[in-house]
């Protein structure tokens, strides 16, 4: 009776601490004010969740704060897209054929800190990637993007910055899903 | 500020620059991006191989969302990237 009655707090307890800590220690850490709270509880699953934190916390670190304090860290589109018309920036990469456009993926992803949002393929061979993240990593990640698949062929056809994309254009930059179009 | 047109729905200064070859379009770009960074300020950028299309919107401090002094101090300065 206690032991069972022991075990399913504990084990309930478990998987949600851990979660609650994902969430929790990747802002904090980017603050000044938990660090000795995070030191104290520093223990090897802890040490776990902290690195599979990091790559989350990249990722929000793209959008607004806010986004990684309210939404789990697993869903990290979704909590990019509800935050996505506070302050981050768009860029494009219009490309003549697909191997110079996923050339361009591949640099924008490198580059910078930046998500790769869509990949739309427009019609008679022209294809179009998408980042999102801070203006000055999308800035660098599409020159890098353009850079290299101009080398590929004839690559670039366009490129494009928008710093502070209207809320009203949201709803556009989802890709289509179109396999293809002629 | 040579070459900035003033527009007023929506309310920006664009200009285009033309360049011989990519690499000096990237340069600009660059110097741009340096820039840009430095002074905590991003524009629209479009650009091709041999061309670069810069958009300055109202600054987000701009309560009137006009056109401001700042906005024609940033797009002379960018300007001088290129000379």
């Amino acid at each position: 009776m206690i032991n069972s009655s022991n075990r399913r707090p504990n084990s309930s307890n478990k998987p949600i601490k851990p979660k609650n800590q994902v969430v929790d220690v990747t802002p904090l850490n980017s603050t000044t004010q938990s660090e000795t709270s995070s030191k104290l509880q520093s223990s090897p699953t802890q040490k776990a969740s902290i690195a599979k934190s990091i790559p989350s916390a990249k990722n929000l670190s793209n959008g607004s704060v806010g986004a990684g304090l309210t939404n789990n860290s697993s869903s990290n589109k979704k909590g990019f897209e509800s935050n996505s018309n506070s302050g981050i920036a768009l860029g494009m990469i219009e490309t003549r054929g697909l191997v110079p456009a996923i050339e361009a993926a591949d640099a924008m992803t490198k580059a910078a800190e930046v998500n790769l949002i869509a990949k739309e393929l427009v019609g008679g061979g022209y294809v179009t990637v998408m980042v999102r993240g801070e203006t000055g990593a999308v800035n660098a990640s599409v020159r890098a993007g353009a850079d290299a698949c101009e080398r590929v062929g004839d690559g670039l056809v366009a490129a494009h910055i928008i710093a502070r994309p209207h809320s009203e254009v949201e709803p556009v930059l989802k890709g289509s899903g179109a396999k293809r179009r002629s | 500020m040579e070459g900035w047109r003033h527009k007023n729905r929506p309310e920006c200064l664009e200009k285009r620059y033309e360049f011989e070859s990519y690499e000096k379009t990237r340069d600009f770009l660059d110097a741009l991006g340096d820039f840009s960074e430095k002074v905590s300020r991003y524009p629209d950028i479009s650009f091709g191989k041999t061309y670069a299309n810069i958009t300055i919107r109202p600054s987000e401090d701009n309560e009137k969302e006009e056109i401001s002094k700042l906005d024609h101090d940033f797009a002379t300065q960018i300007d001088l990237l290129i000379k």
